[in-house]
């Protein structure tokens, strides 16, 4: 089968219920909708169907008429267009304590752009020393960061995306795109020097042009209503050269910038330690059990204690895929039940002691990490979508067992249990 | 949904936001398909942007009695990405193209569908399945995908040949 056909087959197996891309489908519907647009569209000209029949006074009159009727909102209309992205905004819904004794955190989000829902739920990992109101911020500043980026950077595709990663072979590709700077403070500004200390307290020097723009309060500005102490972000357009090398089992990239040239200034609005992505880290993000709404599971790091390659149920009409998150509270050879984060019990039979199997042979591996009571558990499974209650799980049904794991600041910190 | 008809008939009368459940359904498609002819995703992106909008501005040329609006969208968007080849000096083979853009709009019964699917789900280890889904089904972007699941771009980039591999033999 060629690469082609396998695409189009994927392309066409897309399920109808499956997300879309929001955003790119505002763009398009904008667009569509624009006056412009819809002058254009054969047989639709609202205008001349409207005022076509009335004499140039008579329209005249109409036009002054609507200047003052819509005068008062003139200047609304005008604050909305002056701003260059939307402003997020993050606010505490509730603050409790998950099944695992963490602090979970809710927000209400809107125009956030890491978060496509309007609820939000993280929890605070063990080890972290954050508050809510740090969450809070933390969340907010990656909100802005990655709208800037969106609005500023094309989206920042990260260059190497546009490499070929597939063939294999030595070679290198010139590339043209967009970077971020993460969040620095001015250290000084002048005619067409900026200087700026990141997080690592590194100095760094960039040269300003006559094209590049400066933003404040999400707002064009000029390069004067930057000061030193503003805490900002710098936007980049620039040319890199890559080195692609196939290896076995995979590819890396290696790539060094040839020139660089900032296109926009932005000022961010908190301090810049909120903007640190070592911050975010410490944050794990939660959400909606597929199929099982009513509890909340992990999508974090985990090890498998159990993987079935070809589910013995097909899905279908009848049959769903589901996945359940839970606290281990016990364990008897190859059963055990998970409490689950609305207080359900599942009650899950597997083909062999998994638990025993993983705490014997595999455990040295990762830490010396044990299963034991209390411990964070992910199943997904198949299940009769008539028995949307079904928490009796039998080996027919499991798919894939695995222990919910947590690594504070990098994937390089040491595993440790969830 | 409304069947595709009844929306392009809401349409033709001037109802604009009949046109979104349309954008919705084709736009992962649309820009996977283009994104395998630039190797851009940005590029890619823009032309189906542009695509849509010119379909709908054209949309009064549309028959559904002549045939699938997602053949027609194919054929707007394989014009505009033969056009910006040409435009970025890119050497293709504009037979290629014509070809590529046949198999896409190509039908496949629900069956195969259903077996596609299932291939999918059973994909080992589960990250492929993962990143599959993400990539064809949800439409995300290599970087996107690396974001979510807190992995490398290229590493992104190794799951899906990995999966791909794997499909095609269980697909044979």
């Amino acid at each position: 089968m060629s690469d082609v056909l396998l695409l189009t087959k994927l392309v066409i197996a897309r399920p109808d219920d499956s997300p879309v891309d929001e955003a790119f489908t505002s763009r398009v519907m904008q667009k569509v909708t624009s006056q412009n647009l819809a002058a254009k569209l054969p047989g639709k000209s609202p205008h001349r169907g409207r005022f076509g029949r009335l004499s140039f006074a008579k329209v005249l009159i109409i036009a002054i008429l609507s200047l003052v009727l819509l005068g008062g909102g003139t200047f609304v209309a005008a604050e909305i267009i002056s701003r260059l992205y939307p402003q997020p905004s993050v606010e505490i819904e509730k603050t409790t304590k998950s099944p695992s004794g963490r602090t979970a955190i809710f927000f209400n989000v809107n125009d956030c752009k890491i978060d496509s829902n309007q609820t939000a739920y993280y929890e605070i990992k063990r080890g972290s020393d954050l508050t809510t109101d740090d969450v809070q911020k933390i969340l907010q500043a990656q909100c802005e960061m990655k709208a800037i980026g969106e609005a500023f950077g094309e989206g920042l595709m990260p260059l190497s995306s546009k490499l070929p990663m597939e063939q294999a072979g030595v070679y290198e590709v010139g590339e043209t795109g967009h970077m971020m700077h993460s969040a620095a403070t001015v250290a000084s500004l002048n005619h067409n020097e900026l200087t700026y200390v990141d997080e690592y307290d590194e100095q760094t020097t960039i040269t300003l042009t006559e094209k590049t723009n400066y933003v404040v309060d999400g707002a064009a500005a000029a390069k004067s209503d930057i000061k030193a102490g503003d805490v900002i972000t710098v936007v980049s357009n620039v040319k890199m050269k890559y080195t692609v090398t196939l290896k076995e089992g995979g590819s890396s990239a290696q790539g060094e910038a040839i020139s660089s040239t900032p296109t926009h200034v932005v000022k961010l609005s908190l301090p810049a330690k909120y903007y640190r992505y070592d911050l975010f880290n410490q944050l794990t993000a939660r959400d909606v059990c597929n199929a099982n709404p009513q509890d909340i599971c992990s999508h974090g790091a985990s090890v498998d204690l159990y993987l079935k390659g070809t589910p013995d149920m097909a899905l279908g009409d009848t049959v769903e895929a589901r996945e359940i998150s839970g606290t281990l509270i016990s364990h008897n050879g190859a059963s055990f039940q998970i409490k689950s984060s609305s207080g359900r019990i599942f009650t899950v039979t597997t083909p062999s002691d998994i638990i025993t199997s993983f705490n014997r042979n595999q455990s040295a591996k990762y830490n010396n990490a044990t299963v034991e009571i209390g411990d964070t558990i992910q199943i997904i499974y198949m299940a009769d979508r008539n028995q949307p209650d079904d928490r009796n799980l039998n080996p027919e049904q499991l798919i894939h067992i695995s222990l919910s794991l947590e690594m504070l600041n990098a994937k390089t910190d040491p595993i440790q249990k969830y | 949904m409304k069947n595709e008809e009844q929306l392009i008939q809401r349409i033709h009368h001037g109802d604009t936001e009949s046109y979104r459940p349309l954008v919705e359904r084709y736009q992962t498609g649309l820009i996977i398909y283009l994104e395998n002819i630039f190797h851009d995703r940005a590029a890619a992106e823009d032309v189906a942007q542009e695509s849509f909008i010119k379909a709908y501005l054209n949309i009064k040329q549309f028959s559904s009695a002549r045939g699938k609006f997602s053949t027609w969208l194919y054929k707007i968007a394989t014009n505009m990405a033969r056009d910006k080849l040409r435009k970025d000096k890119r050497q293709f083979n504009p037979d290629d193209l014509e070809k590529y853009c046949e198999l896409v709009t190509n039908e496949i019964d629900f069956i195969e569908i259903e077996r596609i699917r299932r291939a999918v789900e059973c994909l080992e280890p589960p990250i492929l399945a993962h990143v599959i889904k993400q990539y064809f089904f949800e439409g995300k972007s290599y970087t996107q995908i690396a974001e979510n699941l807190t992995l490398n771009v290229n590493t992104v980039a190794s799951h899906i040949r990995r999966a791909k591999a794997k499909l095609k033999r269980s697909l044979e």
